[in-house]
């Protein structure tokens, strides 16, 4: 009986999802073929075990600094270890320190930004010169700052990217909800008794959707970005574990490093900050050209 | 005016004050622990509590935190000292002297670049929308707009040195001192960070350009026969400029951050590597001060754009 019930309300969302999907690569083919290059990037930090060719951490000490082969596609380090694999491994802690900290910090943000905007008045006011405080300063020397003083692990660097993200979601998502507290459905809710909780919850934070989908595609980018900074600067995450920005401070360390150490790494950053800007950029066309600009 | 300048002041003075109760809290209160920092994992346990209360005591640590905040920002305002290096007890002062004046020409440069590419790239896109030339410059905004400049920067040593055998030089001389040996340090870290903002003055450019040349006034200055280099330098640009020199303004943020990872790549001996070369020697009151250095050269040069944008575009200050 449930099963009857539940199936066409799965059908339902499926077929509106793949409507949705097929809307977005209609209106920006370019933005969608970009799209791809994300998926594959990310199921390639997924079954990073399955398809790198060797160990990411051992060592061959038979087949040290060895240039671009056969055997080894994108050569080998400077302890003999394959670069090509390392590569294929640093994607896990890139894309999941980016993803995950662009979420923590504009979910943070959003919740922020619903609060003061929705709530006005004095709490705005305050809200306000906090954000401004903490862009105040530059956004890698922040997280810099709280890598150093929380100690170099996978979640205080998330938090650190977080914190820095926090002001950009807060500021979008508030402009949100100052324009729908104006409402007249949620001038209705609140008539009828609604709790401020409850209107900023059940009425203010859904038309907050869009934009948040917005901001966090459009902010992995950057998030890729300050994560490689930190490890390069030699505070990311600890070795030997493969990153991105940390094969390249390793490299960096070198008096005068191969070229292949420092290409490669530096390839497939720039692979997924391009495809993730370009698909935010789709989707903010999309879902809410009202965003163009503001981020 | 007047106003409008003694408003923006204003602002900036509880930012300020902000910004240095922000990096104190995120150095002294947080639960990072200042002596496993200053010692290593390893060697702190090795440490009695009597010896560790000694060197508290030393660093004027165990004190209230208001008082260690007071006494921090009092010597600043009233003595204009920064404290001394917990290790080399060199003065931080002596270190903004001789690193600061390399980052912030580092920083200028990269400004002067990002502009002198950008701004025609943008207009020629504006100019001729779908063109080959519009659709070559739209490949590149995108492509510079991921590049990460450390990277970029890394590149280019690792050419200079395996084609050229080159390689810039690494200890700090001032452009009073020596400008060609001066030149040298900074012009990679300039060249890559103007890139990168290039990226960004291009895209404004072309888009807000765009806008204004569909302008009423824009077709009545064309309709009067006014050449198209005249409607473009008269009429459409200086409307068109105001949001690429708000850009510049919010893109110091990205030229501050980007520099301290650029000087890593090129060995510049900037503000940025001393930050860096401090954070890894876990001299704390080094990096606190260099960090806050940042932050009041980041509200001070905003200020400035805030004040630049109000007096070229009257609607702001009148607002």
């Amino acid at each position: 009986m449930t099963q009857e019930l539940e199936l066409p309300a799965v059908r339902i969302a499926l077929n509106k999802s793949v409507r949705n999907v097929r809307r977005f690569a209609v209106r920006s083919p370019f933005a969608a073929a970009w799209g791809v290059v994300a998926i594959l990037l990310v199921l390639m930090a997924i079954a990073a075990p399955i398809i790198a060719p060797k160990d990411p951490i051992k060592s061959n000490f038979t087949k040290m600094q060895a240039p671009p082969d056969r055997s080894s596609l994108f050569g080998t380090d400077n302890i003999g270890r394959d670069i090509l694999s390392r590569v294929i491994h640093g994607s896990r802690v890139s894309l999941f320190v980016a993803l995950t900290s662009v979420l923590l910090g504009t979910s943070l943000g959003a919740v922020w930004g619903i609060a003061s905007g929705y709530t006005g008045g004095k709490v705005d006011l305050i809200a306000e010169r906090i954000l401004e405080i903490i862009m105040a300063t530059p956004g890698l020397i922040l997280a810099f700052l709280l890598v150093l003083v929380l100690g170099s692990t996978v979640w205080t660097i998330i938090l650190a990217i977080a914190v820095t993200r926090l002001p950009f979601g807060a500021r979008v998502i508030r402009s949100v909800a100052l324009s729908v507290r104006e409402m007249t459905y949620v001038e209705a809710a609140r008539a009828i008794g609604a709790s401020p909780l409850r209107t900023m919850v059940q009425h203010v934070a859904p038309q907050c959707i869009a934009p948040f989908i917005v901001l966090v595609t459009v902010h992995l980018g950057t998030a890729i970005v300050i994560e490689a900074s930190l490890s390069f600067l030699g505070i990311g995450i600890r070795p030997p574990t493969a990153t991105w920005g940390g094969m390249l401070g390793e490299a960096s360390n070198q008096l005068v490093p191969n070229w292949w150490f420092v290409f490669f790494p530096g390839v497939f950053i720039t692979i997924a900050v391009m495809s993730f800007n370009l698909v935010g950029d789709g989707l903010r066309d999309i879902l809410d050209p009202r965003l163009r600009g503001t981020t | 005016m007047y106003t409008y300048i003694a408003k923006r002041l204003l602002y900036a003075i509880p930012a300020l004050f902000g910004v240095t109760i922000l990096i104190f809290v995120i150095m002294r209160v947080l639960p990072g622990d200042p002596l496993g920092a200053y010692f290593g994992v390893e060697e702190i346990k090795r440490l009695t509590d009597a010896q560790k209360a000694e060197v508290l005591n030393d660093l004027g640590l165990d004190r209230p935190y208001i008082v260690q905040y007071g006494s921090w920002i009092g010597d600043i305002l009233l003595r204009g000292s920064l404290g001394e290096s917990f290790f080399r007890g060199d003065p931080i002062i002596r270190i903004l002297a001789s690193r600061a004046p390399i980052s912030a020409e580092i920083g200028i440069l990269s400004v002067l670049i990002s502009w002198l590419i950008g701004l025609p790239v943008g207009i020629i896109s504006a100019f001729r929308p779908q063109s080959k030339m519009d659709s070559t410059a739209s490949m590149f905004t995108v492509l510079f707009l991921a590049i990460p400049g450390f990277w970029l920067g890394m590149l280019l040593v690792v050419g200079q040195i395996t084609l050229f055998g080159y390689k810039s030089p690494i200890t700090a001389v001032q452009i009073w001192q020596n400008p060609w040996i001066n030149f040298q340090i900074i012009i990679g870290p300039a060249i890559v960070l103007g890139l990168g903002q290039a990226a960004y003055i291009a895209r404004m450019a072309r888009s807000s350009l765009f806008e204004v040349l569909r302008d009423d006034y824009v077709r009545t200055a064309r309709a009067k026969g006014l050449g198209e280099k005249l409607v473009l330098v008269r009429h459409a640009l200086p409307n068109a400029l105001l949001p690429v020199i708000t850009l510049s303004g919010v893109l110091l943020g990205f030229v501050l951050g980007g520099s301290v990872a650029i000087e890593q790549a090129f060995a510049a001996p900037g503000l940025g590597k001393a930050l860096v070369a401090a954070a890894i020697d876990r001299d704390f009151n080094v990096v606190q001060n260099i960090t806050l250095f940042y932050a009041v050269v980041f509200i001070v040069v905003n200020l400035f754009v805030d004040l630049l944008y109000g007096w070229l575009d009257p609607r702001i200050r009148l607002s």
